[in-house]
Order: structure tokens, then C-alpha cells, then sequence
């Protein structure tokens, strides 16, 4: 990325990509001013990495000041509390890199029938990066974490704008803080952190849903309890079987959302006519649960539904690559669409079920564009 | 404000009781009024709503009106700048403007150096580096009926470890402009300077036990 930055630096073109008439590549969508509510753009989802400058952002209160010698501690039902930073945590824990993507519970959003209130998300709250820091256990084994500890506590330094609005607080239960892919993150596709993205240090929880990834990490409470706030006992909860689109649900069918489904995204064509000949239908395809097993995808209306190539390393909350050509001899309309499942056997629905707070999203996504001569 | 909004409802509401001619008048007087009341409420959202969330946030809703009230009633909870007889007039304005057939809506797009721009610091220049006891003595004078003693937020917002301190001259602009509910204040660029030293110094206090 700075590589290509510096080619347009260089060729004088960045001028003219803050005169507004940028390359469509240099753009997010901007669901939100202040704070930052940025989306990816679709065609970005033709690769297994998406960009970090053009990495989707969401936050509640927005970031805090950029303080890269912030520090975190670790406390409540330990032996030991520690209070690190980052130059600290890798002084003393193995460094590890995982790729995962990350995805906003309310990805997909804006699909939701009726509309539920919150960001109106299309496709881009997600995105697949490379993070890089410690394991979140190998910390929690040096505090000497109690087999009392059934939750960490995790918060960030982005505090609310008014004392009288609840705190972004959330709670990770222990056995997923201890998986070896739960790590404590300063590193973002080979490059510290950015503020938007967390900066010094925020949680990585592959599979598991944005709001789980704690940014600009300071504390992490081992505690008997899930914490009792706003944002784990209203928000970010789903109901525990479907409801009626539209039904009010009583709290007590509601559960934490956190793994996020099956899905898979078209990311070109991206709806400009083409023409005639090798068409090639590309996207991602990714799951919470497991590993993809097959993406397919249907030019015929969901008649037949031929498999795709699927490409590179899979894995849990991992995004791979699919690509699906056919030869389009005469100028029409064409239609596709595609669909993925997980090797747990889940596979990707038609149209998901409406829930209230309009989270995991994963309908079938489809494209249509024009074949001439 | 509130006065004439509710007026203008009322009028809207109960035609019978207007002694105004028909035609043409009649109508120009409609047009005048709803322009009354649509300009008192957009100064309920801009008090309301506009210091935490920008425009983008409401307008890409399309929500009902019990989904509206929901939502007012929850941000007034919170602590949004809203009376009670107030929500009744924002809820109406917001559900007639993004409502569920408010049509499709147009996200706005940002380059991602603009987004980048956003958030990192900026020269202090021209501002001095200020004293941190004169800004909190100018802080408490001209601030702090707003934003609190401790700059956490009360009827304005937190400002505490906030990438704004860094960015003096946007903050000074936001200052001496006004923002929302907040009227223009005027600073000298040495006070501006005193009262960033202040602020820098303070911390957010840890989370809860």
C-alpha cells in the first residue's frame, strides 16, 4: 500500500484524489462522519487481503487519542496483575500472525425486511487482514489466571461522550479467550496498527463477531461474571430460535451474537456491461464456524449451481477466494449468484432470518450485468 | 422554537379553527408554516442528536415512528439535550424524513487519505504551548457549564484523550464557529493554547470494578 502511494505521490496523482475525483479503489463508502463509520467497497472483495486503507471502521464513541505507549492491564481473578504496553508484551510473549477476517456483527444490515435501527451497512463491514501479537493466553497464563475466571471483561480507552452513556464493555468468555487464535494485536497487514483500526493494541477473535475485538485495549478483567452492561445485556444479543420479521422479542429469548454464519460476496462483475466471452464471477467466502467446504454459483436462476474454484489456506473466520467462469456466447442479461458452505455442513440461506437488531446477515448475494457485443 | 413548531402542528392539525381565507393564501401560510416547524426541527436534532452522531447516521434510517420514539427514548436516557415535550415534535420530524418510504439512500463516499486526515494530529501552530492552570481557570469559565468540571461530557461532550486535543486549529475553529447546541466562543490563540494544555493533562477514569 505505501508502495502504491508512493507511485502516485510520486506521479503527482494524489492531488487529484483529494479533489474528489478519486480512483473508485481509493474511496470508502461513508456511513458516518464522527465517528467514523466506514465500509469497504465491494470490488475490494476479490482478494484474500483487503487493504488496511481502505479496511472497514466502526466504532461506538470514535477513537481515543493515538498513544502508542498506551498500556493494558490484566487483572481481577489472577495471581498476578500486569500492566503492559506493547513494546512490553513483545519483549515477553511469542509473536504470532493469523489471518482472519473481521466482520461487524451488523454487517448486512440495511438487507434486514422491516429496516431495524443502527448503521445501515451493505457488504462492506468486513474485511481479512493479517494480525500480528501475542496469545491472549499465553498473558493470562503469566497473570496466573483463576479457575474461578469464567469471563474476561474487556474494555478500551474509548470512553463514552457523556458519563450518562453506557461504556463500551464487553465480555469474552474464558474458554474463547484461551483459544491459541484469540490474540492481543498491534500489527495489521504488516504494519502497526492504525487508530482507526485500534491502535496500540486491540483483541483478535477470528470467527467471532467485530464487537468481540476490542480496540485500543486497557483492560482485561478475569471475572466470575459476564459483565452486566448495555452492550452485553441489550445489545449485540439474537433470538435464540426465528421470530416473526418485525416480532418485539422478550429478552429472555435473546442470546449473546457472537460466531458469524456462512457467507459468501460477489465482488466483480460489478454490474458494468461486458463483453461478449470468458466471464469470471469473484468474491470471498467465509465462515465462524469452519472451514468453507464448496461455493457455488448459478447463472440460471438457481436451477443449477456448478462449484466454484476456491482458492488458498482456509480455516475458521478465515476468508478464501472463489472464482466461477463461463463463456457468455450472445449479447443478454446475465445473472449471478452464489453461496457457500462450511465444512460443519452450514450452508449459506436464501434469505437469512430477520432478527431486531438486524445482525449476520448472509443472504445469497447476486450480481447483474449487461453482455454485448 | 418549540413554541412555534407546536403551533404549526397544531394549525396542521385542526384546520377548522383557522380563520385564514382559502386558496392561494391559505397555502402560502402552510408553506410558511411547515418551513417554521421544519427549521425548528432540525434545531431538535442539531441539539439533540448532532453532538454525538453526524447527519449521515440519522438519515440513513427508515424507520417507523414506534421505532423512532424507541430510539429517541433511549438517547434521552443517555443523556440527549432533549425536554420532554420535545420528543414528541423530533420523532414526528424524524419519521416523516426517514421513515420507511424516505426512497433509497445515497451513502457519500471519503478517500481513505481524507479518512486518514480525519484523525491525526495536526501542527499546534499557531497556537502557543499553553499553561495548563490558566487553561483550566478558562476551562471552568467558558467550558465547563457544558462539558462538566472534568470534561466528560454533560449537555456537550467528552474531551478527554481525544484526537481533537491534537488538532488544534479544527478545535479552535469548532470553538470559535459554535457547534450544535454550542454557541460561538471567543478565544484567543493563547487561549486556545492554555486550555488545550489542560485538557491534554486529563485522564478518563478506569473502567468500573
Amino acid at each position: 500500500m505505501i508502495g502504491r502511494r508512493g507511485v502516485l505521490q510520486a506521479a503527482g496523482a494524489l492531488a487529484v484524489l483529494r479533489s474528489g475525483v478519486a480512483n473508485a479503489d481509493e474511496l470508502f463508502l461513508r456511513n458516518g462522519a464522527s465517528p467514523q463509520q466506514l465500509a469497504t467497497p465491494l470490488e475490494f472483495f476479490d482478494r484474500a487481503i483487503t487493504p488496511t486503507r481502505v479496511f472497514f471502521v466502526r466504532s461506538h464513541f470514535g477513537p481515543p487519542a493515538l498513544d502508542r505507549t498506551r498500556k493494558t492491564t490484566f487483572d481481577g481473578l489472577v495471581t498476578t496483575p500486569l500492566t503492559l504496553d506493547v513494546e512490553e508484551l513483545r519483549k515477553s510473549f511469542p509473536e504470532v500472525t493469523i489471518t482472519s477476517v473481521l466482520q461487524c456483527a451488523g454487517n448486512g444490515r440495511a438487507m434486514q425486511k422491516p429496516r431495524v435501527p443502527g448503521v445501515q451497512w451493505q457488504h462492506g463491514a468486513m474485511g481479512q487482514a493479517t494480525f500480528t501479537g501475542v496469545r491472549l493466553k499465553d498473558v493470562l497464563a503469566k497473570a496466573g489466571l483463576s479457575k474461578d475466571a469464567l469471563f474476561l471483561r474487556v474494555s478500551g480507552a474509548d470512553a463514552p461522550p457523556k458519563p450518562t452513556v453506557p461504556g463500551f464493555i464487553r465480555s469474552l468468555p474464558i474458554e474463547r479467550a484461551m483459544d491459541p487464535t484469540t490474540i492481543l494485536a498491534y500489527r495489521m497487514n504488516g504494519e502497526d496498527l492504525t487508530l482507526a483500526h485500534g491502535a496500540p493494541l486491540r483483541l483478535v477473535v477470528p470467527g467471532w463477531a467485530g464487537d468481540h475485538w476490542v480496540k485500543w485495549l486497557t483492560s482485561v478483567r478475569a471475572q466470575k461474571e459476564e459483565d452486566g452492561g448495555f452492550y452485553m445485556k441489550t445489545a449485540y444479543r439474537m433470538p435464540t430460535e426465528a421470530v416473526e420479521p418485525g416480532a418485539a422479542v422478550p429478552p429472555e429469548k435473546m442470546k449473546p451474537a457472537t460466531i458469524f454464519p456462512v457467507k459468501s460476496i460477489i465482488a466483480r462483475p460489478d454490474g458494468q456491461k461486458r463483453p461478449v466471452g470468458p466471464q469470471e464471477v469473484v468474491g470471498i467466502a467465509f465462515s465462524g464456524v469452519a472451514p468453507i467446504a464448496s461455493v457455488e454459483v448459478s447463472i440460471d436462476g438457481g436451477k443449477t449451481w456448478p462449484k466454484a474454484t476456491v482458492e488458498g489456506e482456509g480455516g475458521i473466520g478465515r476468508a478464501q477466494v472463489f472464482r466461477y467462469r463461463f463463456d457468455q456466447k450472445e449479447p443478454g442479461h446475465v445473472k449471478a449468484m452464489a453461496r457457500a458452505k462450511d465444512r460443519k455442513g452450514n450452508e449459506q440461506p436464501e434469505s437469512p432470518a430477520w432478527n431486531p437488531s438486524g445482525y449476520f446477515w448472509n443472504g445469497w448475494h447476486a450480481v447483474e450485468w449487461e453482455v454485448g457485443t | 422554537m418549540l413554541g412555534s413548531l407546536l403551533a404549526a402542528l397544531a394549525i396542521a392539525g385542526c384546520p377548522s379553527k383557522s380563520d385564514a381565507p382559502q386558496g392561494a393564501t391559505t397555502d402560502a401560510a402552510a408553506r410558511a408554516d411547515a418551513a417554521t416547524s421544519n427549521a425548528d426541527a432540525k434545531a431538535l436534532v442539531a441539539q439533540a442528536c448532532l453532538s454525538c452522531h453526524t447527519e449521515q447516521m440519522l438519515a440513513q434510517q427508515r424507520l417507523t415512528p414506534p421505532q423512532w420514539t424507541k430510539t429517541v427514548t433511549k438517547m434521552v436516557g443517555w443523556g440527549a439535550n432533549l425536554d420532554a415535550t420535545e420528543v414528541a415534535p423530533l420523532v414526528a420530524y424524524l419519521s416523516a424524513t426517514y421513515g420507511p418510504d424516505a426512497g433509497p439512500y445515497a451513502v457519500e463516499t471519503i478517500s481513505a487519505d481524507d479518512a486518514l486526515a480525519e484523525l491525526a494530529p495536526t501542527p499546534d501552530a499557531p497556537f502557543p504551548a499553553g499553561d495548563p492552570d490558566k487553561g483550566k481557570s478558562i476551562f471552568i469559565d467558558k467550558c465547563s457549564g457544558c462539558h462538566g468540571q472534568d470534561a466528560r461530557g454533560s449537555i456537550g461532550v467528552l474531551l478527554v484523550d481525544r484526537p481533537i486535543l491534537y488538532r488544534a486549529a479544527d478545535l479552535a475553529k469548532m470553538v470559535r464557529k459554535g457547534r450544535g447546541k454550542m454557541l460561538p466562543i471567543a478565544l484567543s490563540d493563547a487561549d486556545v493554547g492554555d486550555v488545550l494544555a489542560h485538557l491534554r493533562r486529563l485522564k478518563n477514569p478506569p473502567p468500573p470494578p
